[in-house]
């Protein structure tokens, strides 16, 4: 799947583009990883573009979210549609992560 | 799951339709074999009988003959033929015997049973008779003179009489044996009756057991098929109906569905379901519930940066002796590690010799190691920064006071250049280079009874630093900005001031025009960007509001071309407005939208070369209004084409002489269109030019702030 890079000030911003579904989400974790190593955490995922999720895109953001937990962090995602959300809220897992509005707050917060 | 019954299933149809189980069969055949056990020994059992009553017949007629031979020979000697011949009657009728016979040795008959075959008289016999007679036993078996007539099944007994005074007679006794028919009858009928009911049971047997048995065979062949690989339930289950083990195999089996799915559940959200079933497992509760406690990921394991998962890395460690000296307030020290865990900024425990005793997950991931590398090694070496290293080492000697605050900056190739101390942060900003950050790491001593040690934060400051940096370079250019208007203004305004007093030369009214000009669209530009730095802070605070009102684009657009046409002239662009014959009306924020096609304009301009053309053409229709701002200007490299439009993004471009500007242009124009629900896009090619499409909603359906 395609994901885009980019980066605002010293935050990088991954934006992960349509579903994140099955090989693609394996590969995305493993991106978000790369990212998370280079950026000592210090990234965003904009989800404004994932249409929707299964159990694999589920598990890839939780890896990644349980990776930065060993430096007390969680995962922010930002522009999040309806549906992610619901997912999120039924798994309970929404807890996992910070939530933003979009990309400039969840930028703003690494301040 | 596999799909279509399995062997299981489709047997117990076939049992439901009648073929009895293994276990059935065999109880029949046991049962069977009973039967005809017990049906051989009735026969031999008539066998026997059989042959003693065969015995008892022999002797009762051998008996009886004797009798007989006594009695003829104490009759005859008495002369009582007629008596004895009585007595063989009698004998005959009551020991049925078919034949009794007292012959004369020359043949002749004496006496017989039936007295028509008597041949001879009393009155023969008178003087005795002359002879003797020989059994006529050609068959001579018995020892008593009988024999059975195989030929006839008949008995047979000879005796010789010996009558004194008259001679030897032959007394030959014939008889049938036992008349055993009606006992065999009888027994017969028994035994088939015996028989008869015995298969009865039997077959009745074989279905009770055969249905008991029904579901014990199913479960068996349940068990060997997941015994040979089986493993999807639904095809293990078998037919709630037959008998409770039925329902005890389909329980276990829900069970075990229920186990894997919890497993494959458990497996997708990894520590959290671990964290969140011990809790449970701790409360007696069931399943996985909401957040059971309130560090879910936080649970004392070692970080690392290339996330591997190690177990918790503090037992046996040296972060075991910090360990004790935490839990020291009846505060669990697992709590505590946890909680340092869930903390972001790293933390750093140094013992007096210099040692890192305990680092936290951030400590180890902001120095890009891992806790177990960390803890027991040279706190110096692993902080790898000079000063650093001296303020960890004097807070460990003692001679330390206070706190120090030192900011790393770091490279991804490895190096480190100390940015400064904040108390004296100045000096020009360097240019950033891809992949560098600072810790700020603060150094503070740590005093006990008998030594010193150190505790060490570190902090991810590098978002603050570039904020700070982009801040600091928008704030350099912006006072920048703003001296030029404000020192052209000053400049005709003293002109003009000095022109009307004596002393200075009067200007002429073209002069006067041109000066007034020059300081109407100076305070416009400083207007500009005064409002600039206004949206900025909007924006960054997310407040930025929309005026709505009418849009008299007409107006607008003559106002870009008067700001514009100097500045094109003087580099040489040929600046060309296309409109179409009716303007359209727009419902917005005239302030913002200027802004956004000025900032348009700008840049075209200043990305054009000398001999290029920047053209605006406005075109409308129903649905929207679009402003296209044409270059022949340098272009856009297609990577960063979407880049531009980002805050503080400044295309590098070696072609430029100076990059002016904010880096804010694009962003906020794109900012203004998409409050109004429209957009601003860009086509570019490079060294060709580029086009940016600025579309706002028609009147009909433009946004109101």
């Amino acid at each position: 799947m395609n994901v885009s890079q980019t980066r605002h000030g010293a935050v990088t911003v991954l934006k992960p583009e349509g579903p994140l579904i099955g090989a693609g989400a394996g590969e995305f974790a493993s991106h978000a990883q790369e990212v998370l190593r280079e950026s000592l955490g210090r990234f965003v995922v904009d989800a404004s573009a994932i249409s929707h999720v299964d159990s694999a895109g589920l598990e890839a953001l939780v890896d990644t979210t349980r990776t930065l937990s060993d430096s007390g962090q969680s995962l922010r995602l930002c522009g999040a549609n309806e549906t992610l959300r619901e997912v999120l809220d039924l798994t309970d897992l929404s807890g996992l992560f910070e939530h933003y509005e979009d990309v400039g707050t969840a930028v703003r917060s690494f301040l | 799951m596999r799909d279509g019954p399995s062997s299981v299933r489709a047997s117990s149809a076939r049992d439901v339709g009648g073929g009895a189980p293994r276990l059935a069969w065999a109880v029949g055949l046991g049962m069977l074999a009973l039967i005809l056990s017990v049906a051989a020994g009735m026969w031999w059992t008539l066998k026997a009988a059989e042959r003693s009553q065969t015995a008892s017949r022999h002797e009762q007629v051998r008996i009886v003959t004797e009798l007989l031979t006594r009695q003829g020979e104490l009759a005859l000697a008495r002369g009582q033929l007629s008596a004895y011949r009585a007595q063989l009657a009698e004998a005959a009728t009551r020991y049925e015997l078919s034949e009794v016979r007292l012959t004369l040795p020359d043949g002749g008959v004496l006496a017989d049973a039936e007295p028509r075959r008597i041949t001879v008289r009393e009155a023969d016999i008178a003087g005795g008779w002359k002879g003797t007679v020989t059994r006529a036993g050609a068959l001579g078996t018995g020892e008593t003179g009988g024999r059975a007539d195989t030929g006839t099944g008949m008995l047979e007994h000879e005796e010789v009489v010996s009558i004194p005074g008259l001679g030897e007679a032959l007394l030959s006794v014939r008889a049938s044996p036992v008349d055993a028919s009606m006992l065999r009858w009888q027994l017969m009928v028994g035994m088939g009756g015996v028989v008869l009911a015995g298969l009865g049971a039997a077959w009745w047997g074989v279905r009770w057991v055969a249905s008991r048995t029904r579901s014990v065979d199913l479960v068996r062949d349940a068990l060997e098929a997941a015994a040979r690989g089986e493993r999807c339930t639904e095809a293990l289950r078998i037919d709630d109906s037959l008998h409770r083990a039925a329902g005890g195999l389909n329980a276990l089996l829900d069970e075990l569905q229920t186990l894997r799915t919890l497993a494959a559940v458990r497996r997708a959200l990894g520590d959290r379901a671990d964290a969140v079933g011990a809790e449970a497992d701790t409360n007696e509760n069931s399943g996985l519930g909401p957040h059971q406690n309130a560090l879910p990921l936080a649970t004392g394991r070692a970080g690392s940066t290339d996330g591997a998962r190690s177990a918790d890395a503090t037992r046996g460690s040296p972060g075991a002796a910090a360990q004790a000296g935490i839990g020291a307030n009846g505060v669990r020290s697992g709590e505590v590690l946890r909680a340092c865990d869930a903390m972001w900024i790293g933390m750093l425990v140094v013992s007096h010799d210099g040692r890192v005793r305990y680092a936290n997950g951030a400590a180890a991931v902001l120095l890009e190691t891992t806790r177990e590398k960390l803890e027991g090694q040279s706190a110096m070496a692993m902080l790898g920064d000079e000063a650093v290293a001296t303020a960890v080492r004097e807070a460990c000697d003692g001679t330390a006071r206070g706190r120090r605050v030192i900011e790393v900056r770091r490279n991804r190739e490895g190096g480190t250049l100390k940015l400064a101390e904040p108390s004296d942060r100045r000096g020009s900003v360097p240019e950033r280079p891809a992949g560098w950050w600072v810790l700020r790491m603060t150094v503070r001593a740590v005093r006990r009874e008998d030594d010193a040690g150190a505790l060490v934060v570190i902090e991810d400051v590098t978002q603050q630093r570039v904020a700070d940096e982009s801040r600091n370079q928008f704030v350099a250019h912006a006072t920048h900005e703003l001296r030029t208007p404000l020192t052209a203004i000053r400049l005709y305004v003293e002109q003009l001031l000095e022109a009307d007093t004596p002393e200075g030369e009067p200007m002429t009214p073209a002069a006067r025009a041109q000066a007034l000009n020059v300081i109407n669209l100076e305070s416009r530009r400083l207007e500009r960007i005064v409002g600039d730095m206004l949206s900025v802070s909007e924006i960054e605070a997310g407040s930025m509001k929309l005026r709505s009102g009418d849009v008299r684009v007409a107006q607008m657009l003559d106002e870009l071309r008067a700001e514009f046409e100097a500045p094109a002239l003087e580099k040489g662009i040929t600046l060309a407005f296309d409109l179409p014959p009716k303007l359209p009306v727009l419902q917005g924020d005239r302030d913002k939208i200027g802004m956004a096609l000025h900032n348009l304009l700008g840049n075209a301009v200043k990305y054009t070369p000398r001999g290029g053309s920047v053209t605006l053409r406005v075109d409308s229709n129903a649905a929207s209004v679009n402003f296209e701002v044409i270059d022949t200007g340098i272009g856009i490299k297609p990577e960063e084409q979407a880049l531009v439009f980002e805050r503080f993004y400044r295309a590098k471009d070696e072609r430029l002489a100076e990059i002016t500007g904010s880096g804010l242009g694009l962003a906020l124009a794109r900012d203004v269109a998409r409050l109004h629900g429209g957009d601003i896009t860009v086509t570019s090619e490079l060294n060709k030019g580029s086009t940016f499409t600025l579309t706002l909603p028609g009147t009909r359906t433009a946004k109101a702030a």
